[in-house]
């Protein structure tokens, strides 16, 4: 089986983080709400056919004894676990399954479980995956293959060119990151970490725009940045939210880092379905272009551009090479001694359109989808957003003892006034 | 300076096998917010131009020629 990716080795960095410090494993949830209940046995054939398809679906990650790089193990073929509930509610049940253990990269198993859920008279099909095994990008490739009855194995995982290079090249590739690391204590870069509090469960909550919402936020960001920098925007916009946490943690003077994953595969046709294929961006917003949102998003524009022109992804991947025969929890510890303790101050991403080119599953539209990804502490809160059918939808994640309850209010009002949103529903 | 945005946008950027031409809709080709903020840092670099956010609608980077014209109103 091929070894995982050097992106993976980023996220068993994370893994390992999270299981060392009590935050379970890093699971994420897909939620997609459907016109109507989808037909039971067609489900059953479509997820017996994709556990056959998939072989990778049941492997787990080990290390080599030779290389010590992490590599995916067959285990035998066999359907994807299928589960049906009834009347409970969709908040609950996506807690319990991101919080639980059904999934575990490191032991033989199915990787991937879908659940049918029907509740008051709405209908949702949730996805459980690993972060170790897919990107954003895998599970849309995923969602527009869910309903095929095609028991054909194939072997979709992508990038394996294990090509290392030899560690001194390595190193020279990587310096311009730890360099730029050694600037970032200059710059007061915080997150909503609580060294002092035990992590506790996987929180989330789902703010799901309404069709003149979502349009109203567009038009608010084309009259201020234009039409088209939706990425830096949105981030602007979370960094400033958490921002205001900070700010009433007596950290006024607080910069963000904010971590930015970025495809390296440029062509969406050409990103595979399995493993993680991006870049994590470290991209600095210092205090003083917090301002405003719209100073903010040209100040990460501006970061984004330097860290390009710099070139520090590649330096960054070389970085992960070098730490990939390493064990997981080395592979932060460079940027948590130049950080004392931090990762990041927040993760985000922005998807744009989500699941593109599928607009029904097992006969029935697809009303709304999002993601809802688990975080760890430290930085212990991600913003992340998505659209579906020009509907915005944003997940706060975080975990529990990094916010408190008045902390929410103040992110979800400061994103909301940023973004220029009414009340939103909340999920 | 049409052939060059369609070669960056082409090779550098969607990296795709489709050949664009000054017809093709590049917002269909795969142009998404990611993409356009790899193509404003090849415009600054090459054209040495520094566009203002009411430049940025889809209406001016919808195919090349329009990115073209831009680009000359701007020097």
């Amino acid at each position: 089986m091929p070894h995982a990716t050097t992106s993976d080795a980023f996220l068993l960095g994370l893994e390992s983080l999270m299981r060392r410090s009590g935050q379970g494993a890093h699971l994420s949830a897909t939620v997609l709400e459907l016109d109507g209940p989808p037909d039971r046995e067609a489900v059953t054939r479509a997820t017996e056919a994709m556990g056959w398809r998939h072989p990778l679906l049941h492997a787990h990650l080990r290390r080599s004894p030779l290389t010590f790089i992490a590599a995916w193990t067959a285990g035998p073929a066999a359907p994807v676990p299928l589960h049906f509930h009834v009347g409970e509610a969709l908040a609950a049940l996506v807690s319990r399954l991101i919080n639980g253990n059904s999934i575990d990269i490191f032991r033989p198993g199915p990787n991937l479980e879908v659940h049918i859920l029907e509740v008051d008279h709405r209908h949702f099909l949730i996805l459980l995956w690993p972060h170790s095994l897919f990107d954003g990008i895998g599970i849309d490739k995923l969602i527009s293959e869910l309903d095929s009855t095609d028991d054909t194995p194939r072997e979709d995982w992508g990038e394996t060119n294990r090509a290392s290079g030899n560690p001194s090249e390595l190193w020279k590739t990587a310096h311009p990151m730890i360099e730029e690391m050694r600037t970032f204590p200059a710059s007061n870069i915080r997150s909503l970490h609580r060294p002092s509090r035990h992590p506790g469960t996987a929180c989330f909550e789902v703010i799901d725009f309404d069709l003149d919402t979502s349009a109203a936020i567009h038009a608010k960001m084309a009259g201020s940045v234009g039409e088209l920098l939706s990425t830096p925007y949105f981030g602007a916009a979370s960094a400033r939210a958490v921002a205001a946490v900070l700010a009433g943690r007596d950290e006024p003077s607080a910069s963000i880092l904010l971590s930015l994953p970025i495809q390296r595969v440029n062509d969406p046709a050409k990103r595979p379905l399995f493993y993680n294929h991006m870049t994590a961006w470290s991209l600095l917003l210092e205090k003083s272009s917090l301002t405003d949102l719209t100073q903010a998003t040209k100040s990460l524009f501006r970061s984004y551009g330097s860290f390009r022109k710099r070139k520090l992804h590649t330096a960054m991947d070389a970085l992960t090479k070098l730490n990939e025969r390493c064990p997981s929890r080395f592979y932060l510890l460079p940027i948590k001694h130049y950080l004392k303790g931090e990762i990041c101050s927040l993760f985000h991403s922005h998807i744009g359109e989500f699941a593109s080119g599928t607009d029904a599953l097992f006969g029935h539209r697809i009303l709304n989808a999002y993601h809802i990804p688990t975080v760890s502490t430290p930085p212990g809160v991600g913003i992340f957003f998505s659209e579906k059918n020009k509907r915005l939808s944003c997940t706060l994640s975080w975990r529990e003892g990094a916010l408190d309850p008045a902390e929410l209010t103040t992110l979800r009002q400061q994103l909301l006034t940023d973004l220029g949103a009414g009340l939103p529903v909340v999920s | 300076m049409e052939t060059k945005i369609l070669e960056i946008i082409q090779t550098e950027i969607l990296d795709s096998p489709e050949t664009l031409t000054s017809e093709t809709d590049l917002f269909e080709a795969g142009l998404d917010s990611m993409a356009i903020m790899q193509l404003l840092l090849h415009i600054e670099d090459h054209f040495d131009v520094v566009l203002e956010p009411a430049d940025l609608s889809k209406e001016n980077f919808q195919t090349a020629p329009k990115i073209v014209a831009l680009i000359e109103s701007k020097r």
